[in-house]
């Protein structure tokens, strides 16, 4: 799970432009939107065609996109229990 | 009714950016075919969590926006009216990329939201909230001068009082590639003067430029607007003096009033012939600016800082200027520009 949460941590500093952070300033139990990293709809978006170009994973509901999005952690979690 | 430039800024391939440098250390010959821009610190600038997906066209505009702002002593304008010849080329390369390298899936929208070509107008408004008059014209080597008569009309119909209006373009890998191969580009041994230049091609650049122009002087003013004037092609020497003589009176200035001219000489030997007929019989004092920020489509946003820098300062810089004679008293400028004999424009601006 560390190693999962590392690359993951990587792909989104990398999708999303976030150059001034590297992967030890990120919390992987921060919260992504709003508090934490910050993010916004347009970073909702990028981390959909992430996890669908990189791990295989559609979101088939979008209800449930708030919970697999709240941190790095759920996002890994996810991956983890959907990932073929 | 007199148009003030109250504020401006520049970004080149110098560093126009530095309010006191002026070109003292240049030479008359560029040692590139391509003219990168010298960018300044984006982040004095424009937000971080903004500067995160912008490209390089972009930030450099709004960059060049919000200094311009800076410079007429603004916080918030009437309207934005921008131009742009080939728009954000960045992103719209990512964007295609994607589309190909992933047969079609996987589109992520922040490349295409940001390769629009009001992408710079619309940034620059949501970080000033100016929800006034927002507009961007492409019209190739033209868009500038479209999008200050624009702006001049918002002035003078009393539709604003102050108006911010610039022009950005950048050269990117592929556009470099696909000019050069096409011809369009010097080859690097061609490289030469542009005024004296006997080989093909021009020498490419990049840059913005923007200007906080308005019907009020205020004690940052640089100079007056005299006018615009765009023209679609012209056959020869003879018809582009003719249409700078129509100019000048339509403006009502006489020729001898004219204290030097900015000649958009490119240095590429087949395109430049009528322009530089031109230059040798108007008998003005003639200076250049392609070598400092190459040819670009919005190179006239360049020109125009110059000769608006030139006329408050009482200075022409050596490095544009072959003749090296002294010229005093600068009144007025006139700046004629074309890209490869297609489009040309005069601007003409005066000391306040």
């Amino acid at each position: 799970m560390d190693a999962l949460i590392d690359k993951l941590k990587g792909e989104i500093i990398e999708q999303l432009n976030l150059e001034d952070l590297k992967k030890e300033d990120i919390d992987a139990n921060a919260p992504l939107f709003g508090e934490g990293l910050g993010l916004d709809s347009i970073d909702a978006l990028e981390l959909i065609v992430l996890l669908e170009k990189n791990y295989g994973i559609k979101i088939q509901d979008p209800k449930d996109a708030k919970a697999i999005f709240t941190s790095i952690q759920t996002m890994a979690d996810y991956i983890k229990a959907n990932q073929k | 009714m007199e148009i003030y430039i109250n504020g401006m800024a520049c970004i080149s391939h110098h560093d126009t950016v530095d309010e006191n440098y002026f070109f003292e250390d240049i030479g008359s010959v560029p040692l590139n075919n391509q003219l990168i821009a010298t960018e300044p610190n984006y982040k004095d600038h424009i937000p971080a969590n903004l500067i995160r997906r912008m490209s390089h066209i972009v930030k450099m505009g709004v960059s060049t926006g919000m200094m311009s702002m800076k410079s007429a002593g603004l916080e918030e304008v009437d309207a934005i009216v921008t131009g742009t010849g080939m728009g954000c080329c960045e992103d719209t390369d990512k964007f295609l990329r994607m589309l190909l390298d992933n047969d079609e899936r996987f589109l992520t929208p922040t490349s295409f939201i940001q390769s629009t070509h009001n992408t710079v107008a619309g940034q620059i408004a949501l970080q000033i909230k100016c929800n006034g008059y927002n507009f961007t014209y492409v019209h190739q080597n033209l868009s500038f001068e479209y999008a200050l008569l624009d702006a001049m009309m918002l002035l003078k119909e009393q539709e604003a009082l102050t108006v911010l209006v610039g022009a950005v373009d950048e050269i990117t890998p592929s556009m470099f590639e696909l000019f050069y191969r096409g011809g369009h580009i010097k080859k690097l041994e061609n490289v030469q003067p542009i005024w004296n230049s006997n080989t093909n091609g021009y020498i490419v650049g990049e840059g913005a430029g923007f200007f906080n122009i308005s019907r009020i002087a205020t004690p940052s003013t640089y100079a007056k607007i005299k006018g615009v004037k765009c023209i679609q092609g012209i056959s020869d020497a003879n018809e582009l003096t003719n249409e700078v003589n129509s100019f000048l009176a339509e403006i009502g200035l006489e020729k001898d009033q004219i204290s030097l001219v900015l000649s958009g000489n490119s240095g590429d030997v087949v395109t430049d012939k009528k322009i530089s007929e031109f230059n040798k019989t108007i008998n003005l004092p003639i200076a250049y600016f392609k070598h400092l920020c190459g040819e670009y489509f919005t190179s006239s946003t360049f020109a125009l800082w110059l000769a608006a820098n030139i006329i408050k300062r009482q200075v022409v810089p050596n490095a544009i200027f072959p003749d090296q004679a002294q010229v005093l008293n600068i009144q007025n400028i006139l700046i004629v520009n074309h890209h490869e004999d297609n489009q040309y424009s005069l601007m003409c601006i005066s000391k306040c």
